[in-house]
């Protein structure tokens, strides 16, 4: 006994001594210069930003940015950890604990980040043309005026958008085809070469044709594809916050452009539902125009997007026909396991084919261990024998199809650097921010990942799957809308404003602040559903006017 | 030896059968959970995540990628990004479990000493403390430790929390000074006849004679600072042990199953190797004496 | 010149040893008409005894008062985002708010009381028998003792894992094979079985530990006593009412006692279940250890700190409490209050 003890404390002390602590992602070059990049990799990888740093690194390796060293050592950071997200991050960043010095990061309030002076100033460098790479124009001339407008303040830019984000439903183009559920022109069920209808747009010959035009339709197609026992939607039980953007989105495309921006502006004439005019079985109600102003802006709830989107979380969430309650509910079930059963589940047998599943535009980049576990250990995206599309979302209603599809923007993520980079930093910084959104780099981005970011770039096609060719469609015929306003309310508390913003705070009574939407609805006292669309309208209603206002009152007046 | 028995075996009455069946099952269920993550270890990811029972499509893949994909990010000293992988999460683990056992098992051991053998008005007054502490129900100081850590500079350093660890306040101390106080005074005062200086004494004669009652906290803490998530979470989550990554792990949306499956078995061998080679020194120790020596 | 430092040094060195000397007569309060100079063996008690009791000291010193202190004061303090504190009331306001209002603490203050009354109330008695049946020795006794044991030392995050795959993928699988139903939640699922396996999760497991200290304290009972009730022509349960559990009260009471004490710092596994994926309930340990550990809590620690002070001071009230109504009625002995001190 006593030769064991003595054993293992030998041991621990050798084991000390040699030391075996973490280890290093890459090893420093002290011959040149460092840059260190901060980034959020989430869903969207790290691929395409080792390619932008061999490239970079490529391109001024005889370059001189410091005195005494050429060349240039690009260092992914802190990637992969709570830190680098907006929320925390902006705690952090002018601490010593960061040594990030340019970041890519998801969750940033920028007017936050502006207004504590945590942000370079990067003006000039995004309005200079990007002659050294080879072009004529700037950066900012590659955005959107809307979006450079609202990142613009006092005149002075500091970040630029990081890349085009979304939470909406994936489904299986193949088994639609295959079982025939795509609707005709005359609302029957049809494969893909049948004569699809129009799809939620109006239009016939575009991206959504032959998908569900409306709610209805969209629930019937459900109970179709429940009847060809396959599994009609999934989500991740343990991302359930995903379903709260959906509603969000699905609420937008009720609203209308105007009516979405008034939620970040608050500032014009809203359309509302008139108090106690809903009839929820027939879904009708009134509405009036209100001037909506800070002052007033928890009216806002009374948006009939809420309303609509509401009833349609209803139906979903409460017809587990139309799910498997045990993955999408429990937090046990993951986006991983989410992502397998999409993928793998149509080359076994003994498992029921998913037909739609709630993810993000990055969902395939993620899914590649469920690729590998499909298709092989060396397996991509592009080996899939399925092929999968972005779908367009429903009308609420017959009246609403073909009007315009929104996409918000949500995911507030943004490339800026920071403020106290040193001096001698601040050229290759500057530099590598102007690198990455160059044609070549903003294409080689896109093609690696999947993923668009909102500047104007040309993309070969060619490289992009069926997935990232409907999303392309689908933002290309949307109207954007960014989380950014100039308004003083809103940047008081950008993570309060927004449909998705509201589900995820407080609504019903005894929600906790981690319960989200698609559970509290599914929340049974015995067998009866302890609240459904019109309670949770309502609490939303009453929180948003009795309480939440009353802590603007200081930004209000 | 002849076992010493410490309960009178009577003639099993009806009632007897009656637990004896209601134990059985109890422990095939309480066993029952384990074989899920035994199956899982060594199944394929879709297989597994098909149905969590079957006996098929068995691999050792999930324990190859332990070793190559299983890592905990962290922040160098230097600021660079790094990571744990599991070789250095091992090595954490057996330095901070080692270390705090021995720290947690040895301090009750010199203060109970201590006390016993010089009963002076400080003795008195830190057996008491220990009584009234012990007894003090006080909840929530986590924020104040993990600042107190911080302010000390032992926040994320292992020797750190075996000084953390290194506390008299516990049953042990009580279990010691009454051992040490029933032994003769004879023992110390002969071999102090003999030439012997204290610490002579304590390590040759006084610790061999509570070395049972050592070796079982010794191990009891072992297995519990190995399984322990908690101090490595709130006090060095920049310097992992296998058990926080663990968790860590667990809760990334793209974690496999199986893989988590395969890391809990892992960290799981070591406790259950020395309960296996220890159980009768564990659960006799207990049973018969309670915790004494 | 080097003669007068000598002597200088010499009564120095003479000064400090008889300080020395006079703080451990002090301390230790010996007649203080013994001579000042201390013979040879009781120096070297003295250095051993500093020697080994200082840094258990000094570890109490800075881990326990210091971080009692240090809480208290944090209780008042109220950070600015750099860092800089302002001395404030304004965390007990919110404590004292959010106990009357925020949902969050007070499920989480009433799941802890719900876990550890119900755990205490079915696995104590459950423990007890379990406990006699080792110590009588009954059949298959030692082997079962190991089984029992096992779950102890595995750590709770594996447990976890095993158990919510078991109850969230296992039981629907099992219902649909036993009766054919396949849109069975899991129990982990349903909010309808949530806490009630949660709960029984908690006591399940939690008798594996508590058996061993119970049957240890049995094993103490004089072997005479229960022969003399069996030859009085005593049953097993009469023995187990009349004799055992008398006998073994005062550890009882401890453990009663002691439970309470930590019944707002146990998580009951509840950190573990939410983050390895499991749908969980809050329990107080739980709260303190999401919000602790989140990036960025520093500048909430005040907030915790006063939580944690009131808390302390509920927990204190009911503590001393049951312990004065245990000492006061004890139902088997009612002179035992006296007798049994320190427990």
């Amino acid at each position: 006994m006593k030769k064991l003890f003595a054993l293992i404390l030998a041991a621990a002390l050798l084991i000390s001594m040699i030391g075996c602590g973490p280890v290093a992602d890459v090893e420093l070059e002290e011959n040149k210069t460092q840059l260190i990049v901060g980034m959020s990799d989430g869903g969207i990888g790290t691929e395409w930003m080792e390619r932008l740093i061999a490239a970079f690194e490529e391109k001024y390796k005889d370059y001189s940015f410091e005195e005494g060293k050429t060349g240039v050592q690009v260092v992914i950071g802190s990637k992969n950890r709570t830190t680098m997200l907006g929320e925390t991050l902006i705690d952090i960043i002018g601490t010593s604990e960061i040594k990030d010095e340019v970041f890519f990061t998801e969750g940033a309030y920028y007017n936050q980040f502006v207004e504590k002076g945590l942000l370079y100033d990067i003006t000039e460098a995004m309005n200079s043309p990007l002659t050294e790479f080879g072009e004529d124009k700037s950066v900012t001339q590659k955005m959107s005026k809307d979006t450079l407008d609202q990142l613009t303040m006092d005149g002075k830019l500091y970040a630029v958008p990081y890349w085009r984000s979304g939470y909406g439903m994936v489904y299986n183009a193949t088994l639609f085809n295959q079982n025939s559920w795509y609707y005709d022109a005359n609302g029957n069920f049809t494969d893909a070469k049948g004569n699809l209808g129009t799809g939620p747009d109006g239009k016939p010959g575009t991206y959504d044709d032959g998908l569900p035009r409306t709610y209805d339709e969209f629930f019937t197609l459900l109970e179709r594809i429940e009847k060809d026992n396959c599994t009609p939607f999934q989500m991740a039980g343990a991302s359930g916050d995903y379903f709260s953007w959906l509603i969000g989105q699905m609420a937008a495309d009720v609203m209308g452009y105007e009516d979405v921006r008034l939620n970040f502006d608050f500032n014009g004439t809203a359309t509302l539902v008139k108090e106690g005019t809903i009839d929820w079985d027939n879904m009708t109600y009134e509405t009036e125009e209100v001037e909506i102003t800070p002052e007033n802006g928890y009216e806002l709830a009374r948006q009939p997007g809420l309303v609509h989107a509401l009833s349609f979380a209803q139906r979903l969430m409460q017809n587990t026909k139309y799910y498997d309650p045990n993955n999408c509910l429990s937090g046990s079930f993951k986006i991983a396991q989410s992502q397998l059963e999409f993928v793998r589940n149509p080359t076994i047998s003994t498992k029921k084919n998913v037909a739609i599943m709630l993810d993000g535009v990055w969902w395939e980049n993620e899914a590649i261990a469920s690729f590998r576990e499909t298709y092989g250990s060396n397996a991509t995206k592009y080996d899939s024998t399925m092929e999968y599309k972005w779908m367009a979302l429903p009308k609420a209603t017959e009246e609403m199809v073909g009007s315009e599809s929104l996409a918000v923007n949500v995911l507030y993520s943004y490339g800026f650097i920071k403020s106290n980079i040193a001096p001698e930093k601040v050229e290759v910084a500057t530099k590598f921010l102007q690198f990455a959104h160059t044609d070549a780099m903003l294409a080689d981005f896109t093609e690696t990942t999947g993923i668009f970011k909102p500047f104007e770039y040309p993309v070969n096609e060619e490289k992009l799957t069926s997935f990232s060719k409907s999303m392309k469609a689908y933002f290309d015929s949307s109207i954007a809308v960014d989380a950014l306003s100039n308004c003083d309310l809103y940047r008081s508390a950008p993570a309060d404003f927004w449909v998705a913003r509201w589900l995820r705070s407080k609504y019903a009574d005894d929600q906790l602040p981690y319960e989200i939407i698609s559970s509290v609805l599914v929340e049974k006292n015995g067998s009866e559903y302890r609240y459904d669309a019109e309670d949770l309208y309502n609490g939303i209603v009453k929180y948003r006017k009795d309480f939440r206002w009353g802590q603007y009152s200081s930004v209000i007046g | 030896m002849k076992k010493q028995r410490t309960g009178p075996r009577i003639k099993e009455p009806k009632g007897a059968k009656v637990i004896m069946v209601f134990l059985v099952i109890y422990a095939v269920c309480l066993i029952f959970p384990y074989t899920i993550a035994v199956n899982g270890a060594f199944r394929d990811w879709g297989s597994f995540v098909d149905n969590i029972f079957a006996w098929k499509d068995f691999t050792l893949e999930n324990f190859k990628k332990i070793f190559t994909e299983f890592n905990y990010p962290v922040t160098m000293d230097n600021g660079m990004p790094g990571k744990f992988y599991f070789v250095g999460l091992l090595i954490n683990s057996v330095l901070f479990s080692v270390g705090c056992a021995f720290a947690s098992s040895t301090c009750p051991l010199i203060v109970g000493y201590c006390t016993a053998r010089f009963p002076n008005a400080f003795s008195r007054f830190v057996i008491n403390l220990v009584y009234v502490l012990m007894a003090l129900p006080i909840v929530g100081t986590i924020a104040s430790e993990i600042q107190m850590t911080q302010n000390l500079g032992i926040y994320n350093t292992i020797p750190g929390m075996w000084f953390l660890k290194f506390n008299f306040l516990g049953m042990y101390t009580l279990i010691y000074h009454a051992n040490f106080k029933s032994m003769a005074k004879e023992y110390f005062e002969a071999a102090y006849m003999d030439g012997a200086g204290h610490f002579t004494i304590f390590t040759k004669i006084m610790v061999p004679m509570v070395s049972k009652t050592w070796t079982l906290a010794f191990l009891l803490s072992f297995i519990g600072f190995w399984s322990d998530y908690g101090t490595p979470l709130y006090f060095m989550p920049d310097n992992p042990t296998l058990s926080l990554a663990l968790l860590n792990f667990n809760k990334l949306p793209g974690s496999i199953e199986t893989m988590q499956l395969a890391a809990a078995l892992l960290l799981a061998i070591p406790s259950l190797t020395l309960f296996v080679l220890f159980r009768k020194k564990i659960v006799g120790n207990i049973q018969t004496g309670g915790i004494k020596g | 010149m080097r003669e007068l430092l000598s002597r200088l040094w010499e009564g120095l060195c003479d000064f400090l040893y008889d300080t020395k000397c006079a703080l451990y007569h002090k301390i230790v309060k010996k007649d203080p008409n013994k001579p000042l100079r201390m013979e040879t063996q009781r120096r070297k008690d003295m250095v051993f005894y500093m020697c080994f009791m200082a840094i258990p000291v000094i570890q109490f010193c800075i881990m326990w008062i210091g971080v009692n202190f240090n809480n208290i004061l944090l209780a008042f303090k109220e950070y600015d985002a750099d860092m800089n504190y302002t001395w404030t009331l304004n965390n007990f306001k919110d404590v004292f708010e959010n106990l009357q209002t925020d949902k969050e603490v007070q499920l989480s203050l009433q799941n802890s009381v719900l876990f550890h009354l119900l755990t205490t109330v079915i696995s104590l008695p459950t423990s007890l028998f379990i406990s006699f049946y080792f110590y009588k020795k009954w059949k298959w006794a030692d082997q079962l003792k190991l089984i029992l044991f096992l779950p102890a030392m595995i750590s709770s995050v594996v447990t976890v894992t095993c158990f919510y795959y078991l109850a969230d993928r296992g039981w629907p699988m099992l219902i649909e094979l036993l009766t054919g139903k396949t849109d069975e939640l899991g129990l982990l699922v349903n909010n309808n079985t949530r806490l009630p396996v949660l709960i029984g999760y908690n006591v399940f497991y939690s008798l594996a530990g508590s058996f061993l200290f119970y049957s240890s304290a049995m094993s103490g009972i004089d072997s005479a006593i229960s022969e003399a009730a069996q030859l009085d022509g005593a049953n097993i349960l009469q023995e187990f009412w009349y004799i055992t559990l008398p006998m073994i009260f005062p550890l009882l009471t401890t453990f009663i006692v002691g439970g309470l004490a930590g019944m707002m710092i146990g998580d009951h596994g509840m950190y573990a279940f939410s983050q390895t994926g499991g749908n969980a309930v809050p329990t107080m340990g739980y709260y303190f250890t999401l919000y602790v550990t989140q990036d960025g809590a520093e500048r909430r620690y005040p907030y915790f700190s006063a939580l944690g002070l009131v808390l302390t001071v509920m927990t204190c009230v009911i503590v001393f409490s049951v312990r004065a109504l245990l000492r006061r009625y004890d139902p088997f002995n009612e002179n035992t209050g006296d007798r049994r001190r320190g427990i």
